[in-house]
C-alpha cells in the first residue's frame, strides 16, 4: 500500500480512537481506563473471533471488552432507578436494532443513511428517553445491536439459514462498537442542548442526568488516587 | 458516589421488563425471515422511478425512490443532482452539474510494448452482502436464500481475476436474511477478509439490481450481457479514493469495452465502503437478466479492473456512441478517433495520492467540525478540550 493510503487508514483509525476515547472520558472513566479499554477494543479487533458453536463466534474487541465496559458502567449506576432504565433502554434497543433492520431500505440506492449508523441513533434515542445518561445509553447502544443479533440468530437457526452469527465480528468498527459510542455522543449533544437550555453556566457544576439537575461526581475517583483533580463532574 | 438509593418501584420495574424480554422473544420469532418488507415492491408492481434531464430527455430508471440531491453520473459521465421529485408518477427531475473528467491514458504505438509486470501480490477482495440475489431466467427465481446465483456471478469474478495472476479471494458467507441488517453482517466478512488479506488492493460487494430488464441489456464486441453499476457512498473518509478508482474504471472499459459500465451511482449510505480505500459495489444486471449474461460481463470487468489496478496495454475499440469522446484530449491526436488504438493504463498506486490526501482532509475536517459543535453546546472551554483530549488535570 502506498504512503497515502497506509496515512489515510492511520489517520482513519486515530480518528475512531480519538472519538472512542473521549466518549468513554465523558462516561466517567478515567484516562488510564479509558485508554486501556480503546486499545483492548483495538488489540481485540485483531484476534480471531472465538467460536462458541459452528455458527456462533465471538469477537474480543467487538463484543467481549464493549459488554464488559457495558457491566462495568451498569454496576456503577448512580441508582436502582437507572439501573432498571439501563435494562429495559437495551431490550427496547434491541427491539428497535431488529425492526430497523427488517423495514430500513437495503438496496444500495435506496438508503437514506447507512443502516451501521442508524442502530447507534436508535439505541441513543431510546436510552436517551429511558435512561436520559450517557451510560444507559452505552448500555443499551452495545447490549442492543447485540440481542438484535443473537434474536436474528435464533430465527435464522429455525428456518435453517446458515448465515453465522460474529458478535461483533468486525471488532472495532462492528456496529456494536458504533452503536454504543455513537449513542453516548447522542445523549451527550442532546444532553448538553438541554442543559445548556435550561441551566446555563448557572449550573456549571451540576450535569442534566437521570431526568433532573444533580451535582455530578466521579464514580471512580476513589480507585484512582492520582486523579484529585477531577473532583467534580 | 450512590447519593440516591434506588425505590420500591424498580422491583415491580424488573418484573416489567422480564414480561417485555418475554414479548420481544415472542414477536421477534414470528417475524418471517426470508423477506423483508422495504425494497421489493418493484416485485409485485412496474414502480420504478424514471429521472429526467431538466429538458425532459429520459436519462434513467432506477428500482427505487428517488431523493432531491441523489447524484448520478450516466454513461456519458454527466453529473446530474436530483432537483425535485414527483412522487405520485415516479418522475425524478436532475439538474445538470458538468462532465466528469475521467482519466487520460498514455497512447501506446507499439502493442508489444506491455507494461512490465505488476506486482500482483495486493489482493482483491469478494464478497456479497445480498447473499440470496438470484436471476429469474437462470435461477428460476429471485431470491436463492444464503445460495443466491450472485454467488455464481462472483464466483466468474473471481477466476477471471486470478487467471490473471492476482490474488482474488471470494468470501461466500451467507448474510441473510436479504435486508439492512446485512450490511452489520456483511461488514463483519469486509473485516474478516481485509485481515486475512493483506495487504489488499481494492475490496468488491458484488450485487444485482431490480430495475427491468432492458436497463440493463447491453452488447459488447457484439456479445450479448449485462451492463454493471459502480455505486459509491458519498461520506466518508475514502470517497475521493473510491471515486479515483471507478472513474479509472469507467475510463478504460469505456475505451476498450464500450457500454460495459452502465453509470455510477452516488449513494447515501457508506457500504462499507469507509473499511478500506478502494472498495466499490458493482451490481450485475438485473433480476430479470440471465446470470450468464452478468458473468460474461464479470470476465469482462476482471480485465478492466486487472488495468485499472495493476496497469497494463489496451486497445480502444472503435466507439459506438462517440457522445463519450467530448471531453478534451489536448494530449491526443484530435483527428478522427482511430480504430484500435492503444493505451497504457499505470497502476492505481501511482496516481492515487490526491484521494488518499483529500481523505485525510475529510477527516481532519470532520474532526474539526465535530470540535466546533461540541464548542457551541458544551459549557466552557475546558471542557470543549477534555472531551477531545481526554480530562488533563487542573485546579
Amino acid at each position: 500500500m502506498s504512503l497515502g493510503m497506509t496515512l489515510l487508514v492511520v489517520v482513519g483509525i486515530l480518528f475512531l480512537f480519538g472519538i472512542g476515547h473521549s466518549v468513554l472520558d465523558r462516561m466517567g472513566l478515567n484516562d488510564k481506563a479509558a485508554l486501556l479499554f480503546m486499545v483492548g477494543i483495538l488489540v481485540g479487533s485483531l484476534v480471531p473471533n472465538i467460536p462458541l458453536s459452528r455458527r456462533l463466534s465471538i469477537n474480543i474487541g467487538g463484543a467481549i471488552i464493549p459488554l464488559i465496559l457495558a457491566i462495568y458502567v451498569f454496576t456503577k449506576a448512580g441508582t436502582g432507578k437507572e439501573k432498571a432504565r439501563s435494562i429495559a433502554a437495551s431490550i427496547l434497543a434491541g427491539i428497535g436494532v431488529f425492526v430497523a433492520s427488517r423495514l430500513l431500505p437495503h438496496e444500495p440506492e435506496t438508503m437514506l443513511i447507512d443502516p451501521n449508523y442508524v442502530y447507534g441513533i436508535i439505541a441513543g434515542v431510546i436510552a436517551y428517553l429511558f435512561g436520559r445518561s450517557r451510560r444507559a445509553s452505552f448500555i443499551a447502544g452495545i447490549v442492543g445491536v447485540l440481542l438484535a443479533d443473537i434474536a436474528q440468530g435464533v430465527i435464522n437457526y429455525m428456518n435453517n439459514l446458515p448465515t453465522p452469527v460474529r458478535l461483533g465480528g468486525a471488532g472495532a468498527v462492528d456496529a456494536v462498537v458504533i452503536s454504543g459510542f455513537l449513542a453516548v455522543l447522542l445523549a451527550e449533544i442532546v444532553g448538553e442542548i438541554r442543559e445548556k437550555i435550561q441551566g446555563g453556566t448557572e449550573k456549571k457544576n451540576m450535569g442534566y442526568d437521570k431526568g433532573e439537575f444533580i451535582r455530578l461526581v466521579d464514580f471512580d475517583d476513589e480507585k484512582e488516587g492520582e486523579d484529585e483533580g477531577e473532583k467534580q463532574r | 458516589m450512590m447519593r440516591r438509593k434506588g425505590k420500591t418501584k424498580v422491583k415491580n420495574r424488573g418484573k416489567l421488563i422480564g414480561a417485555l424480554a418475554i414479548v420481544v422473544i415472542l414477536v421477534t420469532t414470528m417475524v418471517p425471515t426470508n423477506r423483508s418488507m422495504a425494497d421489493n415492491w418493484y416485485e409485485d408492481e412496474p414502480g420504478y422511478y424514471t429521472l429526467f434531464d431538466e429538458e425532459g430527455n429520459e436519462l434513467t430508471a432506477m428500482a427505487s425512490e428517488m431523493f432531491k440531491d441523489d447524484e448520478y453520473i450516466s454513461s456519458d459521465n454527466k453529473h446530474y443532482s436530483v432537483s425535485r421529485v414527483n412522487k405520485k408518477e415516479r418522475k425524478a427531475y436532475a439538474k445538470y452539474l458538468g462532465d466528469i473528467e475521467l482519466p487520460e491514458f498514455e497512447l501506446v504505438e507499439d502493442l508489444s510494448m506491455e507494461v512490465a509486470a505488476q506486482n500482483k501480490d495486493r489482493s482483491i477482495l469478494i464478497y456479497c452482502t445480498h447473499s440470496s440475489e438470484s436471476y429469474v431466467p437462470s435461477d428460476g427465481t429471485t431470491a436463492i436464500p444464503s445460495k443466491g446465483g450472485i454467488f455464481d456471478v462472483a464466483e466468474s469474478f473471481k477466476n477471471a481475476l486470478q487467471e490473471k495472476g492476482i490474488k482474488a479471494v471470494l468470501d461466500k458467507t451467507s448474510h441473510d436474511p436479504h435486508d439492512a441488517g446485512a450490511y452489520r453482517r456483511s461488514r463483519q466478512t469486509a473485516v474478516e477478509l481485509i485481515k486475512k488479506n493483506m495487504p489488499v488492493a481494492a475490496v468488491f460487494d458484488i450485487h444485482r439490481d431490480a430495475t427491468p430488464k432492458h436497463t440493463y441489456e447491453t452488447k459488447v464486441n457484439g456479445e450479448y450481457m449485462s451492463k454493471v453499476r459502480i455505486v459509491i457512498g458519498r461520506r466518508n473518509q475514502n470517497r475521493k479514493a473510491n471515486e479515483e478508482l471507478a472513474y479509472k474504471i469507467k475510463a478504460i472499459a469505456d475505451k476498450a469495452y464500450p457500454g460495459l459500465i452502465k453509470d455510477i451511482y452516488i449513494g447515501r449510505g457508506e457500504y462499507n465502503q469507509e473499511l478500506s480505500p478502494r472498495s466499490l459495489l458493482f451490481e450485475f444486471g438485473t433480476h430479470e437478466i440471465s446470470k450468464e449474461a452478468a458473468q460474461k460481463s464479470a470476465r469482462y470487468m476482471a480485465d478492466v479492473v486487472n488495468k485499472a489496478i495493476y496497469g497494463g496495454v489496451f486497445k480502444a475499440q472503435e466507439q459506438a456512441n462517440n457522445k463519450t469522446e467530448k471531453r478534451g484530449e489536448q494530449a491526443q491526436d484530435q483527428e478522427a478517433e482511430p480504430r484500435q488504438q492503444s493505451y497504457r493504463a499505470s497502476p492505481i498506486s501511482q496516481g492515487e495520492q490526491k484521494g488518499a490526501g483529500r481523505g485525510i482532509l475529510w477527516l481532519i475536517i470532520a474532526a474539526a467540525v465535530g470540535i466546533v459543535i461540541f464548542a457551541l453546546i458544551s459549557k466552557s472551554g475546558n471542557e470543549l478540550t477534555d472531551g477531545i483530549f481526554g480530562r488533563k488535570k487542573r485546579e
